[in-house]
């Protein structure tokens, strides 16, 4: 009687789309991300217990944004986008100068940061933020 | 005369190794992908030129809708309790800051009181969230 001898079939896993696979998803993940930063102005806060701050005369200029986001710098109309400039000249006779900001309460945000943009423009250090009245 | 057949040789870029890198820098993909957490009010924030980046990681956000309304990230908060629920995540985790993500239309008024709630939480500091916007 012939016996025939059976054929060993070598088991393998198919590993040949293994390399497109793992590319396709590669791909597809190095598109889809998007990296997530984040930025913003930082402002630092009064401390508990720090004496409220003193205002010299002379050594402050004061800027205004009205409800309607109008800026006046020390009583002169100013553009908004014009304001680091006109601080920048101010700073440069004054050095040390503090800026203090009045919003109007009414006034959008938008305001507020938009001011300090420009503050920070300009490079001045100290700023006071006031919440004005409603006129 | 002898005239050698020369071999001709097979040119092929050796790929063997292809899935072992492709799959390598999928695996770091996957693994450093960070998903964006989600927002907790729907918030145009302001633009800024001058903003510099934080990290998320390390804040408390603080929403401000545009209408007002504030919110953790956890749960929406009237506003005279923002200033006491702060306080509270203050003290369970004394290293993190605050981040504002305040609508760009909410009066000043709103956020003024907002920053007053913060300051009574005695936070050294807060930054208003951002977006960018190219310098002119």
């Amino acid at each position: 009687m012939k016996i025939l001898k059976r054929r060993h079939p070598h088991p393998e896993i198919p590993l040949v789309s293994t390399a497109d696979v793992s590319f396709l998803l590669l791909i597809f993940f190095l598109s889809t991300t998007i990296f997530a930063t984040q930025r913003g102005i930082s402002l630092e806060l009064p401390r508990p217990g720090q004496p409220p701050l003193t205002l010299q005369r002379g050594k402050t200029s004061l800027a205004v944004v009205a409800a309607d986001q109008s800026v006046t710098l020390d009583g002169a109309p100013v553009a908004m986008e014009s304001l680091a400039q006109a601080l920048r000249a101010k700073l440069r006779e004054k050095p040390d100068l503090l800026l203090v900001i009045t919003i109007d309460p009414r006034a959008p945000y938008v305001s507020l940061v938009a001011a300090l943009d420009q503050v920070k423009l300009a490079g001045a250090r100290q700023v006071s933020i006031q919440t004005g009245q409603p006129s | 005369m002898n005239i050698q057949r020369r071999a001709r040789h097979h040119n092929a870029i050796p790929t063997a190794s292809m899935a072992d890198i492709a799959m390598l820098l999928l695996i770091f993909f996957l693994s450093t992908t960070i998903f964006k957490p989600h927002d907790a009010l729907p918030v145009n924030l302001p633009g800024s030129t001058t903003g510099e980046r934080f990290q998320r990681e390390r804040t408390i956000r603080v929403w401000v809708g545009p209408r007002g309304e504030v919110a953790f990230n956890d749960a929406a908060v009237p506003m005279e309790r923002v200033g006491d629920v702060l306080a509270e995540k203050l003290r369970k985790n004394p290293g993190l800051s605050i981040a504002l993500y305040a609508d760009a239309r909410v009066p000043y008024g709103t956020v003024a009181r907002v920053l007053d709630e913060v300051e009574r939480a005695h936070a050294p500091r807060v930054t208003l969230t951002t977006e960018r916007r190219a310098a002119r």
